[in-house]
């Protein structure tokens, strides 16, 4: 299951699993940013290829409005395939 | 009951393990409750050890006897070294398919990070099957297997298209960034979290089996 917050500095914080059973529950958040934004991975335990795609999605969207989507505090499972998949060059991750 | 074709298919995988057949010729010393029963199939080779196959359903496991006529003979036989569950063909089915790899992880004592790879590779090909043959007739299998040196993962569909995994090639992600399509990443995933990848497909039934090697400190106590 995957939990999302959203704080009044737009920052967001995911948490749980991020499957490709709960897209449709990230997608209106993450089709609603316009403006460069901070993820928080730190209460992330999983994701898959489902949950790298709505990444990749929110930052071809946000590029071409001259935003980032930056990601912060992934524990070692989540980077290590940030990094199989190759995206790790893509995010600026922190 | 196991079909002639189900037999058949699993044997063509499982010709590829030699740890599998190591471990089932002790889980064969283990258990001495079975129920023979001839099957009137012929394969060529010169085999005579046990082998176990896993069929579309979830009962009963049997384990094989190639004889030197070539019959082979199946033996009902329930076995603890491996867990099999079919589940609904949605995206839905995650959640359970979930917990299920969680009683698995849990009872052989694996690490995190094993669990980790487990449920990616499942889920990645669970969704490839539903999001291609969604209207598929059948539940799909997942049975999980610890041997000695490495996990099996295998699923099962019987009612699918074909569609090969082991050829398919990668594209480099730039590249898919710069078609503005994400597709492939699940696949890429997983030919890179396990160690081997086969597929098999008769009578539009797929079966693909992974094989991820357990390291040392992969396995708790």
């Amino acid at each position: 299951m995957l939990d999302i917050k959203m704080n009044d500095k737009k920052e967001i914080f995911l948490s749980g699993s991020f499957d490709a059973s709960q897209v449709k529950k990230a997608l209106p958040v993450f089709e609603s940013i316009d403006d460069s934004v901070t993820v928080d991975l730190k209460n992330l335990d999983y994701i898959s290829s489902a949950g790298l795609s709505v990444f990749v999605a929110t930052h071809q969207r946000l590029e071409k409005l001259g935003k980032a989507v930056r990601l912060t505090n992934m524990n070692k499972h989540v980077r290590n395939v940030f990094q199989i998949s190759g995206l790790h060059q893509v995010f600026q991750i922190e | 009951m196991i079909s002639q074709q189900m037999i058949l298919s699993a044997l063509r995988v499982l010709f590829r393990e030699c740890e599998l057949i190591a471990c089932i010729l002790k889980a064969d010393r283990m258990h001495t409750t079975w129920a023979e029963a001839e099957l009137p199939i012929h394969f060529p080779s010169d085999h005579s050890v046990p082998l176990c196959i896993w069929n579309a359903c979830s009962a009963p496991k049997i384990l094989l006897r190639i004889c030197k006529d070539d019959t082979i003979i199946g033996l009902e036989q329930q076995s603890r070294e491996y867990m099999e569950r079919i589940f609904p063909r949605q995206i839905e089915s995650l959640e359970k398919i979930f917990e299920f790899i969680r009683e698995f992880i849990e009872q052989h004592h694996l690490r995190h990070s094993v669990a980790y790879t487990v449920n990616l590779a499942v889920e990645e090909i669970f969704t490839n099957l539903v999001k291609y043959d969604p209207r598929g007739s059948t539940g799909i299998s997942i049975n999980l297997a610890k041997n000695r040196d490495d996990l099996t993962i295998r699923l099962i569909d019987s009612d699918s298209n074909r569609f090969d995994i082991t050829k398919w090639r990668g594209e480099d992600i730039a590249q898919t960034l710069r078609k503005k399509k994400v597709g492939g990443l699940g696949l890429h995933l997983v030919r890179n979290m396990v160690d081997d990848v086969y597929y098999d497909y008769e009578n539009r039934t797929s079966t693909i089996t992974m094989v991820k090697h357990l390291e040392h400190d992969d396995v708790g106590h």
